[in-house]
């Protein structure tokens, strides 16, 4: 491939291209329009719907016969709405990363149905899935360093991307990379550079750029920012904003932390061993938490105002296996306000208002 | 003068690298009074844990560091000591608690026989004192059933807990400066929480000072009496934790403040973006060191570097321009 003709379009459009997505200074993006999960239910466009899905890895003993499962994601229903960002909270293990690519296939269902634009991925092959719906559901890790070949130019992982899924015409593949690394706001110079050669922040951008390039309907975006610097850190949520955007992505975001959470999304999750025990539109959420552990998870999150004394709820023991949870409701062990109803029955989930839902006895 | 636990003057660390010299700190002064909890903030490779680890000298002086300025501890320069006398004083006067509490504990020892080693080394008890001991701080650290963990492995624990037994190994010998580098970075919240409320109860307990190292400022609001805020090797403003938040004057730490999303609050449009990125030890600016990413650079930031200049009495400011530049918030 010529060297020349991105040398060329760097000669004229260079200038161009030094308007990158971060830069642009605050306050000049438009107002988003309400996203789709704060319109009304009748206007709302589902994207994604799961309904009961299990994920359970079997446990091998010594003679390779099956002892148990690790029971990662246990019954979990989850609508995704177009154009909206569905943050997922919760301590590590309690079963993200597993829910998140099991939504898109990445991981088979041990149960449950996962329609996807019409089409039910648990009832097709990994092979029709590759084919048909891979490049409508894309995903971004924590550390993207792992996920590009160290050996490849930038430039290459971005084209291979488009070439697996037979996304444009060959002759049209190099203008597509460069615009997209313009986008997410790298410079048509690191189309020749290798993964070692950028910082975190610009290997991020580059895993974003090879999730958008192929235009998903879906992006799972599993803790994307965590790994980087405060600085940083800003620049990427702001260009995750930016492509919603422009391009009405939906974003699963799954994130440990809860001011991140609180700023990305418009609806909220949160997960317990493998459980989501509490929904709602954000603002709700973080306003009037009603499950005992978002109540716990919040009032551990430290403020960074210096006059702000937290009164803080400590949780007492660890984290419950989950080869072997707890009977009933699974945050019993811990629960600050447990009754004895909570040993013997998993709650109901319940409607505290439209937008709202909650898996508590408390409120049965 | 007399409260004053630790005393660093003017301290340059440089690296003898294939590269060249590299030098990972230059120039940093602070103190520690007793019964403080000073904060070390700043971005990832800006020196939080090349500072502590000089003050300590933890690194290989014969082929690969070079110190140059005073470490006083409680007035003794450190820096001038024979090796074999240094470490003495690490464990004993001044205990480290690392961010991976995996790595840093042997996985072959128990919980247990790692506390009582220290006992056994540096303060001359017996095996029985030292298990007893050991077993007392177990439970000031918030073990449950310590008797029993005394006998367990490293990998038998979970994160936190694991991170429990590094913080009582630390204190074992009543240390008088104990440094915490990122000692929650990979937890869960609601198990930073407990870590950070026992080291500040102990810290109230035991009036042994404490540098708290950390890039999460929330953490630092919550627990810091004074605050220092390093980039690129040296420290860009220092004042009490209040002011830092309230009154920040350095563009950096205002940056960097704007940069957080907040738990509460109105949540704005888009978060805040400090400009570009931090340089590599090897391209580091002439003049102020954050130029190039600075909103108020001028003329005279690109000549000459500035000093770190007391703007009231408890804040110091490296900066040109802190007259003219007031916090948006
Ligand atoms: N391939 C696997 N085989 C067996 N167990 C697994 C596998 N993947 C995950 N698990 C287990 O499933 C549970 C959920 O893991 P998962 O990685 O989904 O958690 P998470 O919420 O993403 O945590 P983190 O915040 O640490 O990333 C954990 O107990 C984990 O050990
Ligand atoms: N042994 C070493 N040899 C050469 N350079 C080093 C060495 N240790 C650290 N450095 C360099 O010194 C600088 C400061 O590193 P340091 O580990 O102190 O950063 P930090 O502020 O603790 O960052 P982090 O938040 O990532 O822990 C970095 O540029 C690093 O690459
Ligand atoms: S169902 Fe019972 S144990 Fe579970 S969260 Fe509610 S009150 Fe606590
Ligand atoms: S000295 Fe100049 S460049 Fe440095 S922080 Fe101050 S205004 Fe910015
Ligand atoms: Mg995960
Ligand atoms: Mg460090």
């Amino acid at each position: 491939m010529s060297e020349r003709l991105v040398t060329n379009r760097l000669a004229t459009e260079g200038h161009a291209s030094q308007g990158l997505a971060s830069e642009i200074p605050v306050g000049e993006m438009p107002m988003n329009e309400k996203p789709a999960s704060e319109k009304p239910v009748s206007e709302r466009d589902v994207v994604l719907q799961a309904e009961h899905v299990k994920k359970y890895f079997p446990v091998r003993g010594l003679l390779g016969n099956v002892v148990g499962n690790v029971k990662a994601v246990d019954d979990v229903s989850v609508t995704l709405y177009r154009g909206e960002t569905y943050g997922l909270v919760g301590e590590s293990g309690c079963g993200k990363s597993t829910l998140g690519r099991t939504l898109i296939k990445l991981l088979d269902a041990t149960a449950g149905r996962i329609v996807i634009n019409g089409i039910d991925i648990t009832k097709i092959s990994q092979r029709e899935m590759r084919t048909t719906m891979r490049k409508k559901v894309q995903m971004i890790f924590q550390d993207p360093y792992t996920s590009l070949n160290p050996r490849m130019r930038i430039g290459e992982i971005l084209t291979e991307a488009l070439v697996i899924q037979n996304v444009g015409k060959p002759s049209e593949r190099m203008d597509m990379v460069i615009d997209m690394l313009d986008k997410v706001g790298l410079r048509i110079e690191h189309y020749y550079r290798f993964p070692h050669e950028l910082s975190g922040g610009q290997r991020q951008r580059v895993g974003f750029a090879r999730a958008v390039i192929l235009n998903p309907d879906i992006v799972i975006c599993d803790e994307p920012v965590s790994a980087l610097d405060v600085s940083v850190r800003s620049q990427i949520i702001n260009l995750l904003l930016d492509m919603q955007e422009a391009r009405g992505l939906t974003y699963l975001f799954i994130s440990h932390d809860m001011s991140v959470i609180r700023y990305i999304s418009h609806r909220t999750g949160v997960m317990y061993l493998g459980h989501i025990v509490e929904e709602a539109i954000t603002d709700e959420l973080f306003a009037d938490p009603r499950h005992p552990y978002t109540q716990v998870l919040l009032s551990a999150v430290p403020s960074p105002d210096p006059h702000i004394k937290k009164n803080r709820i400590i949780l007492e023991g660890d984290l419950p296996s989950p080869l072997n949870p707890p009977p009933g409701c699974v945050f019993h062990t811990r629960c600050p306000g447990a009754m004895p109803v909570c040993k013997e029955a998993y709650p109901p989930e319940i409607q505290v208002s439209p937008s709202h839902k909650v898996a508590c006895h408390r409120y049965a | 003068m007399s409260t004053r636990i630790l005393e660093v003057r003017n301290l340059v660390t440089s690296f003898k690298t294939d590269r060249g010299i590299m030098k990972a700190v230059d120039g940093v002064s602070f103190h520690v009074e007793k019964g403080e909890i000073l904060g070390l903030v700043g971005e990832s490779g800006c020196g939080k844990s090349v500072t502590s680890q000089s003050i300590m000298r933890l690194y290989d002086e014969k082929n690969l560091v070079r110190y140059e300025g005073e470490v006083l501890l409680e007035g003794r320069n450190l820096m001038k000591l024979p090796e074999h006398e240094m470490q003495h004083i690490c464990g004993k006067e001044i205990a480290i608690v690392f961010q991976d509490s995996l790595s840093s504990l042997n996985p072959v020892f128990t919980c247990g026989d790692q506390i009582m080693e220290a006992l056994i080394i540096h303060q001359g008890m017996s095996k029985k004192e030292a298990k007893e001991r050991a077993i007392e701080m177990l439970r000031l650290v918030g073990i449950p059933s310590p008797e029993k963990r005394f006998n367990q492995y490293p990998h038998e624990l979970s994160g936190g807990m694991r991170q429990r037994v590094m913080i009582a190994c630390a204190l074992s010998c009543q240390p008088k400066l104990l440094i915490a580098d990122e000692p929650t970075t990979a937890l869960d919240v609601t198990i930073q929480a407990q870590i950070m409320e026992l080291i500040v109860e102990l810290n109230r307990k035991l009036q042994m000072g404490v540098i708290l190292i950390t890039h999460d400022l929330a953490v630092v609001a919550e627990t810091c009496n004074r605050v220092a805020v390093m980039y690129l090797g040296q420290i860009v403003e220092e004042a009490d934790v209040n002011t830092i938040f309230d009154n920040p004057r350095h563009p950096y730490t205002m940056g960097l403040l704007q940069s957080i999303p907040r738990l509460e609050g109105e949540r704005a449009r888009r978060l805040h973006v400090i400009q570009g990125t931090v340089p590599l030890l090897n391209q580091i600016p002439k003049g102020c060191r954050f130029r190039p990413r600075c909103p108020y650079a001028a003329d005279i930031c690109q000549s000459e570097m500035p000093e770190l200049r007391q703007i009231s009495d408890t804040q110091f400011v490296r900066c040109w321009h802190v007259e003219h530049i007031h916090n948006g918030r």
